[in-house]
């Protein structure tokens, strides 16, 4: 196994009396892609929160590249590798497409060392990357929702991640739109980028993810390849209930 | 000291008047009125006109001048605010500020700027309750407060109408899929907190001299009692008059009169910076602070 | 999937060519009235002097606001104590100390922007709202606060010394100053719209959330806008106070002029260079014609625009010019 990118001990995150995520204890290994599933209210979401520090544990450690950063806020997650999509689109409204990402790509991972004008051009890269070039002047009232998916994938990567958590990036795309960013996802992968990627269209996470993550109710119950946990009763159960778990 | 406590008592269940109609507005529609102060104004030259031109007595005419300014309230509402409720929530704030503008312009023309006091007969009034003296006109505006209070707070619970308040409150796209004509909500909730403004005009007319530019201070004595007590909350309005009222009579007479203001100032600070949710507030997580 | 530049070169492109254009226009009338803004004062009268002094601090006022408000999204309701803080600070230090006046105007900017420094952490962490009320109840405890101390002249104020000028030249004067002023205040916002801060403060504004998973220090940036504002603001009123050679509390906090800059932001257009010089400029005029003819109701007709303007140019005006479209 390859080393380990991130690691979570015993996290927990509780909102009032409910425990959104109990317990997590789990190793990322580095450069893999991790899908995190499990039914709605599972605790997936907070948990990315919790990781890109949004939100802070109530127990428990995050560890990123052999440091504790538990106690670190968001930004200074993003500035160590930590770059995130969120699930509901959230563009900067008042700057346009190029605007959005080169703020990322002034903030982020080596965004200390360029200037504005440096910043821009690596920006129509990554744009050009994504295809999203062709809209860069374009304000969020002009763009699709399959572009601010885009977007939102163009200002994570603008930051230079080395660990990308993905929320949903598929959701209400259709069949071709979803193989596209499927093909994207595994070419920025293969340039060594570990990514958590959270998703509900079944099809896509199994086929992309090497390891998959499933939570339940907050806690992990399962962290195996996607054939093992395809045949794992209780991840059966836990989306489908009881009547459909079958027998090991 | 024990007087001045209760002195702030009194004092608190005017200022709880005032701050709940404010509270509503905001738990309703996530609306700051700069407009409030002057509404209560106006409703406080309506009582004094009714006593002094009709002979009315001034808490008889509260009924007259909270219909009044529910009619005023609800056609404001429906014909101009309604129309950007979807707002950047500082351009509706401003919007009110310029409705102010306009209500103390009118006031000054149709009533000068001259003071006007209303002298009730039995204005002058004490009752002795052991050692704290009582003057009866405060003890019953503190009483009408109460009254007010209780009054909105059964219409919120057993009128549909009320309901229908509280669920728009609640999530308005979801009121409106049960069926909630939102914009029409929004209209009445405007008309019975200017009715509310109104009440309280007719009672503070009872106890203090009015004049056209009443509105501002009021208005940030408003702002004071509803933070303190937890924006939006009906209890925490009442809760919040009666601290202020308290706190501030009692820090005045410590620290010197002059600066009670400044008392009020330091508390509104305070709470914001300390618990901007009030005493009775429950935390909206994105709504005040930023979770970092 | 991934398009190339060269696949759509009449989009782009030949739009950004059409902006030039305009922009050229606006630089070409900017030129121009900078020239008539320098020579015609000599000729006017101290009356229309006066004017023009004062839609200058309008304008520096509103572009100080806009950085803390448009550019970075915190709608400061308070931002008059800068501009009152710089004023006494020039104040006291001209009258008790006997600095000149050059001299107190940065450090009045300085004194501002440090007040702005440790009231904007924690006052920063509120949103919307919340913010806006405690500004403003910032404001209302700095008058209070000066009102009730005894060096800052409390509710007397303090008199400054008459200087040695004739009358005209005096005007001349302070109404050069608060050019200079005015240029400045300009000049640093151009500058910081351009700069990383520039952007992290549009992005905070954007989305705060999304600002922080970038990477951006938003705590240090809100604090840097705020800053920043209170510095332009406080030299303002320092420039001010020796204008008028009095000051007392509640002429220093005032609120009047706290809502006349926030009108010509608003008017203007937020969140632009332009827009709260244009706002500062049409108010004034609107001011004038209204005071001179309508005194009785102009208040009325004040809160008559504000209520047309929130409701039919919510962008202000710079967003009915040709070249901003969305």
């Amino acid at each position: 196994m390859s080393e380990t990118i991130l690691q979570l001990k015993n996290l927990s995150r509780h909102f009032g009396g409910v425990a959104a995520v109990e317990g997590v204890d789990v190793e990322f290994p580095k450069g893999a892609i991790v899908g995190l599933i499990g039914p709605n209210g599972a605790g997936k979401t907070t948990l990315l929160q919790l990781i890109s520090g949004v939100q802070m544990p109530n127990a428990g450690n995050i560890v990123f590249k052999g440091e504790d950063i538990t106690r670190k806020r968001a930004h200074e997650r993003a500035r160590l590798g930590i770059g995130r999509a969120f699930q509901v689109v959230q563009p900067l409204t008042g700057m346009n497409v190029i605007e959005n990402v080169t703020v990322a790509a002034l903030f982020g991972r080596n965004g200390a060392t360029r200037g504005v004008r440096q910043a821009r051009e690596f920006s129509l890269d990554i744009l050009n990357r994504v295809g999203l070039l062709a809209k860069r002047d374009n304000y969020m009232s002009a763009l699709t929702l399959a572009d601010t998916k885009r977007l939102e994938l163009a200002r994570a990567l603008a930051t230079e991640p080395e660990l990308l958590l993905l929320d949903e990036v598929m959701a209400g795309l259709n069949q071709s739109e979803v193989a596209m960013q499927m093909d994207f996802l595994r070419a920025i992968n293969a340039s060594g980028l570990t990514m958590i990627v959270v998703e509900h269209v079944m099809k896509a996470i199994m086929s992309i993810s090497d390891i998959i993550l499933v939570l339940h109710h907050g806690r992990k119950i399962e962290f195996a390849p996607p054939n093992e946990v395809a045949r794992n009763p209780e991840v059966v159960r836990a989306y489908l209930g009881a009547r459909y778990a079958e027998p090991a | 000291m024990l007087q001045t406590l209760v002195n702030g008592i009194l004092l608190g269940g005017l200022y709880a008047c005032i701050g709940i109609a404010f509270s509503l507005l905001y738990g309703v529609m996530n609306l700051l009125n700069l407009a409030h102060g002057s509404l209560i104004m106006i409703g406080g030259y309506i009582s004094f006109f009714c006593f002094q031109k009709l002979g009315v007595d001034p808490f008889l005419s509260l009924p007259i001048s909270m219909i009044s300014m529910f009619i005023i309230g609800y056609l404001v509402q429906k014909i101009i605010i309604n129309r950007v409720v979807d707002a950047n929530i500082f351009m509706v704030m401003i919007l009110t500020f310029g409705i102010d503008l306009i209500l103390v312009n009118v006031a000054l023309l149709l009533w000068s700027a001259d003071y006007r006091t209303l002298n009730a007969p039995y204005a002058s009034q004490n009752i002795q309750l052991g050692p704290v003296v009582v003057p009866l006109l405060r003890l019953a505006v503190f009483g009408a407060a109460l009254l007010l209070t209780a009054a909105l707070a059964l219409f919120m619970r057993f009128t549909a109408t009320g309901q229908a308040i509280q669920a728009t409150a609640l999530d308005r796209y979801a009121a409106r899929l049960i069926g909630i004509d939102v914009m029409q909500i929004y209209a009445v909730t405007f008309g019975i907190s200017s009715a509310l403004a109104g009440a309280a005009g007719c009672l503070l007319a009872m106890v203090m001299p009015i004049y056209p530019e009443l509105g501002g201070p009021l208005t940030l004595k408003a702002f004071i009692v509803a933070v303190l007590g937890g924006l939006g909350g009906l209890y925490g309005a009442l809760i919040g008059g009666i601290v202020l009222g308290v706190v501030e009579l009692v820090g005045a007479y410590i620290i010197g009169p002059s600066y009670q203001v400044g008392i009020g100032v330091a508390m509104l600070l305070a709470v914001l910076v300390f618990r901007p949710q009030g005493i009775l507030g429950k935390r909206f997580f994105s709504e005040v602070t930023i979770s970092d | 999937m991934t398009d190339r530049l060269s696949a759509d070169a009449s989009g782009p492109i030949s739009a950004s060519a059409d902006a030039g254009r305009s922009k050229l226009i606006l630089a070409l009338l900017l030129a121009c009235s900078l020239l008539v803004l320098l020579v015609v004062p000599q000729y006017l009268n101290s009356y229309w002097l006066r004017v023009l002094t004062q839609v200058l601090m309008v304008a520096v006022l509103a572009s100080s606001w806009n950085v803390i408000a448009g550019i970075c999204g915190y709608f400061s309701f308070g931002n008059v104590v800068f501009f009152g803080i710089g004023a006494y600070t020039t104040a006291v230090l001209m009258s008790q100390f006997d600095v000149s006046f050059l001299v107190t105007i940065p450090l009045g900017g300085i004194v501002a922007a440090v007040f702005a420094v440790l009231i904007g952490l924690p006052l920063l962490r509120l949103r919307g709202h919340y913010f806006a009320i405690a500004t403003l109840g910032i404001n209302l405890g700095a008058r209070e606060a000066v009102t009730n101390l005894d060096w800052t002249g409390g509710g007397k104020g303090i008199w400054l010394q008459i200087p040695d000028m004739e009358p005209h030249a005096f005007s001349l004067y302070v109404f050069y100053m608060m050019g200079a002023m005015l240029a400045v205040t300009v000049a640093g916002v151009i500058l910081l719209l351009r700069s990383r801060a520039g952007y992290a403060m549009r992005a905070i504004r954007g989305n705060e959330t999304s600002a922080a998973v970038l990477g951006i220090d938003t705590t240090f940036y809100k604090v840097l806008a705020f800053a920043i504002s209170a510095l332009f603001s406080g030299m303002a009123g320092s420039i001010y106070i020796f204008w008028m050679g009095y000051i007392e509390p509640g002429q220093a906090f005032d609120m009047a002029l706290n809502i006349q800059f926030v009108m010509a932001g608003l008017m203007g257009g937020l969140g632009t260079v332009v827009g709260p010089l244009l706002g500062a400029a049409v108010l004034q005029i609107f001011s004038e014609l209204i005071w001179s003819h309508f005194l009785q109701i102009h208040l009325g007709v004040l809160g008559l625009l504000i209520i047309l303007v929130v409701l039919f140019m919510p962008n202000g005006l710079i967003s009915l010019m040709p070249w901003r479209r969305k």
